[in-house]
């Protein structure tokens, strides 16, 4: 996929996952693909600085838990802000798709 | 833990205005999500170098990543202090040009100053001769004037030294505290190292002077510490400083320590502390954290919920570091309280919270050290129960330390167990097994644990058992090209240095064992149908055939379907299973190189270009081609799938025509519009398993019985903890859950060409 597609949007994926719940770095990535079937090619690792940045920015809040296995593990959790975020985001990406195919002459798709 | 350290190398020097935090947190998410890839690609070879490489090649650099997380959240600090800088430097600038400008005023000044004097000297000195002159004139006894006085001099300047006081210097350093963390800390054991009386005074005295409140919890902090040495006996009383401070952050962090002292959390109750406080006031600090334990441990006892929610606690160091709190715990009886409050972790279904308590009381039982008559009653069951306990780490845990030396010859079986005969993900296992072993110095484990390197030569045992078992043993580092060849090499090369017997050991020969276990799978390849694309292995089929016919389970594993998993599913056959039951296990065909990175098992509704045969039309086969050679209870016929391989199970099992009379699936997806309309499956059974804790959402599997109930199935779902994978009770959960299918499942619509043999219960 071209990555300029997906500039942007990584934010809206980790938010996305998280209004269906808390998660972490790991499930996130996972879910991301499994939902997206592996079309959005990210690399793992490229979620963690966005995740952070979603924490500074007060559109998550983070918290540790003890794994079984002996580790800590980090969930992250929206918050009401980081929803209206994401609800935002929902239509900006919206109307983009719509201007966009109107263009490019693909309206039916979205019937 | 290999992974978390690689993270520390790969991070900048440490600054004073990092928070405390900052970087253990950063390795401990990246190294927690390098963990959870290993162990999936670990599912689907045995390479561990392979696995490695695909897990780097999805996740990206780690090193860089971290670094970048690390710089991100530095950002602001970095900009501030390079401001900061930059700004001292201006102003050291001005100063100094200012200090020169005022030096040479002052010197213009005291040239000045020592005109007007000397011209003030003259001048009186005139004056004075002058009334000399006059007053000699004058008559005597009349306004008779004093002889002339000399001028007087001007004393020299007095200049007073300060004495180097342990007090002064102390509350000097305390009133200089910035927010640097550090320096808090270390002026907190300054503190402590003075005479106890002396520091206690000098902390009240100053406390109000330490400006930040970073730097009054970091001074808390120390004192906190002492109760893992030699403990500050006022302790408390610095407690009381935090406890009173006007910051709730700085109370938030003496409420914490306190946990290990008075036994309470007065963050749920903080009027609490100052009764807790008049009730010992004018106590020694011993004496009341023995009480405080005692109170503890009759309302632990009480079955009251604040006690045991402490009980969760991560660590009471008190009850860890203090003899004297110990021996306090063993003449309270706290070992005998705990007791029972351990047994849930012998249920299956035990919830997370109660899960959670005994983690805790186990974490406390491993801090007391009781005697092996206790350790062999209370921990041994829940270690024996086997690693599929959820505490059975935390259970092994306490068995740590030469005192429990008496486990060796039981752990070590375990350890056998858990790498020949590997049940799930056995990373955890081994390297608790193995850390624990190793805590009892007995040289004579060497060579078995070399001998299970040799046997199993995947990163667990190369790194769990070369690093966690054998390093503490040998000195020798973790190096992944330690394998089973290069461990005998040194053993030959080294053993005298250790005593007999061990020196004597030989490295036992476990290849036959595995080996034989191999064979004791009791399965074999078959190509269903004589295509070779359609391969299976059957197991079960050397017992007697039962009457009415042999129930068969279709087994699509998940992963990359491949034959790796032929041990954990020989293990379903031979642990799951009830009596009468034959196993496939189908092996995923592989049609290009590109497909099983994307589709393990394509179906009619999710096809691969290249491939020659549907999921569906493969599953059939296989029990098409079984029931040449045995005669089949086709009311009990089902197909078991877990996450890729749900999907063609939910597939095959909604197909209109299917010898499927129920499926079983666990942690996977459901996508109905690949499938045959949900009517189809009216009559059959599925049972549905999935942890909340998934990645793959709850709602797959609830949407799978809801639209299978709508349609007349049997649909249930059950849940377990853990997550993606096998977790807990796994063969008790596929039993149970076979048992299901098998009391649920209703006649089969007779498939148009074949022919039902007359089947029973």
């Amino acid at each position: 996929m071209d990555s300029r597609l997906l500039s942007g949007t990584v934010d809206m994926l980790i938010l996305d996952v998280l209004s269906r719940g808390d998660s972490y770095g790991y499930q996130i990535a996972q879910t991301v693909m499994a939902q997206s079937r592996d079309f959005f090619e990210l690399k793992e690792g490229s979620l963690y600085p966005a995740l952070h940045r979603l924490e500074r920015q007060g559109w998550c809040k983070a918290y540790w838990v003890d794994t079984s296995e002996g580790r800590r593990r980090k969930y992250y959790k929206i918050t009401p802000k980081g929803g209206a975020a994401l609800k935002t985001k929902r239509e900006q990406w919206s109307k983009f798709a719509s201007a966009v195919n109107g263009v490019l002459g693909m309206n039916h798709v979205l019937a | 833990m290999y992974w978390h350290d690689e993270f520390e190398s790969a991070l900048p020097p440490p600054r004073d205005d990092e928070p405390a935090n900052l970087r253990c947190d950063i390795a401990d998410e990246l190294a927690d999500h390098l963990e959870c890839a290993m162990q999936r690609e670990l599912r689907s070879t045995d390479d561990a170098n392979q696995a490695r490489s695909n897990v780097l090649a999805r996740f990206g650099n780690p090193h860089r990543i971290a670094r970048q997380l690390w710089l991100d959240s530095m950002k602001g600090r970095i900009m501030t202090q390079r401001i900061l800088i930059a700004t001292n430097v201006i102003l050291a600038v001005a100063t100094i040009a200012v200090a020169v400008f005022a030096v040479s005023v002052v010197r213009e000044s005291r040239q000045f100053q020592a005109g007007l004097v000397a011209e003030l000297r003259t001048t009186m000195g005139q004056m004075l001769d002058e009334r000399t002159v006059v007053l000699a004139a004058q008559p005597t006894g009349v306004n008779a004037a004093p002889v002339a006085a000399a001028a007087p001099e001007v004393p020299p300047a007095v200049v007073d030294e300060t004495d180097d006081d342990p007090h002064e210097r102390s509350s000097q350093h305390l009133a200089e505290l910035t927010d640097n963390w550090r320096a808090a800390f270390a002026a907190g054991n300054e503190l402590l190292s003075l005479p106890p009386e002396q520091g206690i005074a000098i902390l009240r005295e100053n406390w109000q002077r330490i400006e930040h409140v970073s730097s009054r919890q970091q001074i808390i902090k120390a004192f906190a510490f002492s109760v893992m040495q030699d403990l500050h006996p006022h302790m408390i009383d610095v407690m009381h400083l935090g406890m009173t401070d006007e910051s709730p952050e700085v109370q938030t962090w003496a409420m914490g320590y306190l946990k290990w002292m008075a036994f309470e959390d007065f963050a749920k109750d903080f009027a609490g502390y100052e009764r807790w406080r008049e009730r010992h006031e004018d106590r020694p600090q011993q004496e009341v954290m023995v009480a405080s334990l005692n109170d503890w441990v009759n309302r632990l006892e009480a079955g009251d919920e604040s006690a045991t929610a402490l009980l969760r606690e991560r660590s009471m160091l008190s009850l860890r570091d203090q003899p004297f709190m110990r021996e306090a715990a063993q003449n309270i009886g706290l070992p005998m309280v705990l007791e029972p409050l351990v047994q849930p972790a012998a249920e299956p279904r035990a919830t997370q919270q109660q899960v959670a308590t005994v983690k805790g009381a186990l974490a406390r039982i491993g801090e007391m050290k009781p005697d092996e008559a206790y350790m062999r009653r209370v921990i041994l069951p829940i270690v024996s129960a086997g690693t599929t306990s959820p505490v059975f780490t935390e259970a092994l845990f306490t068995l740590e330390g030469e005192q429990h030396a008496w486990a060796r010859d039981i752990l070590l079986e375990m350890l056998h167990e858990v790498v020949l005969r590997p049940q799930r993900d056995m990373t955890g296992d081994v390297f608790t097994l193995a850390r624990v072993l190793a805590s009892y110095r007995d040289p004579s484990l060497i060579p078995h644990f070399i001998a299970l390197v040799a046997a199993n030569n995947t990163y667990e045992t190369v790194y769990g058992i070369g690093w966690f078992g054998l390093n503490p043993l040998t000195g020798v580092g973790y190096d992944e090209t330690h394998d089973g060849e290069w461990w005998k090499q040194w053993w030959n090369e080294n053993r005298q240095r250790y005593p007999e017997p061990a020196r004597s050991m030989a490295i036992p020969d476990l290849g036959a064992a595995s080996a034989g276990r191999d064979d004791a799978a009791s399965s074999d390849i078959r190509s269903a149908g004589g295509n070779e694309h359609m391969r299976y292995r059957l197991y079960g089929s050397d017992a007697d055939s039962p009457e009415y016919g042999y129930k068969l389970i279709v087994v699509l594993p998940g992963g990359d379907g491949s034959d790796d998993f032929r041990f954990f599913v020989g293990e379903i056959q031979e642990q799951a299973l009830p009596e009468g039951y034959l196993l496939a296990q189908l092996i995923a065909p592989v049609w290009d190189p590109n497909q099983p990175e994307r589709v393990v098992w394509p179906t009619q509704g999710l096809k691969w270009p290249t491939m020659q045969f549907s999921t569906e039309q493969f599953i059939e086969a296989v029990i098409d081609d079984i029931a040449e050679t045995h005669e089949l209870n086709e009311r009990h016929i089902y197909a078991l799938g877990w996450s890729s391989g749900g999907p063609p199970v939910y597939a095959t099992a909604m197909q209109e025509q299917t010898r499927l009379s129920g499926a079983f699936v666990i942690m996977s997806v459901f996508h109905p519009q690949q499938y045959s309309p949900a009517e189809n499956a009216k009559g059959r059974a599925f049972y549905i398993l999935h942890s909340p804790d998934d990645f793959i959402a709850m709602r797959f599997p609830e949407q799978a019985v809801q639209t299978l109930t709508a349609a007349g199935a049997s649909a249930t779902l059950q849940t377990y903890d853990g997550g993606h994978g096998w977790h807990g009770d796994v063969f008790g959960m596929i039993r149970h859950g076979i048992e299901w299918l098998e009391q649920a499942g209703q006649s089969p619509k007779a498939p148009a060409s074949h022919s039902s043999s007359t089947g029973g219960d």
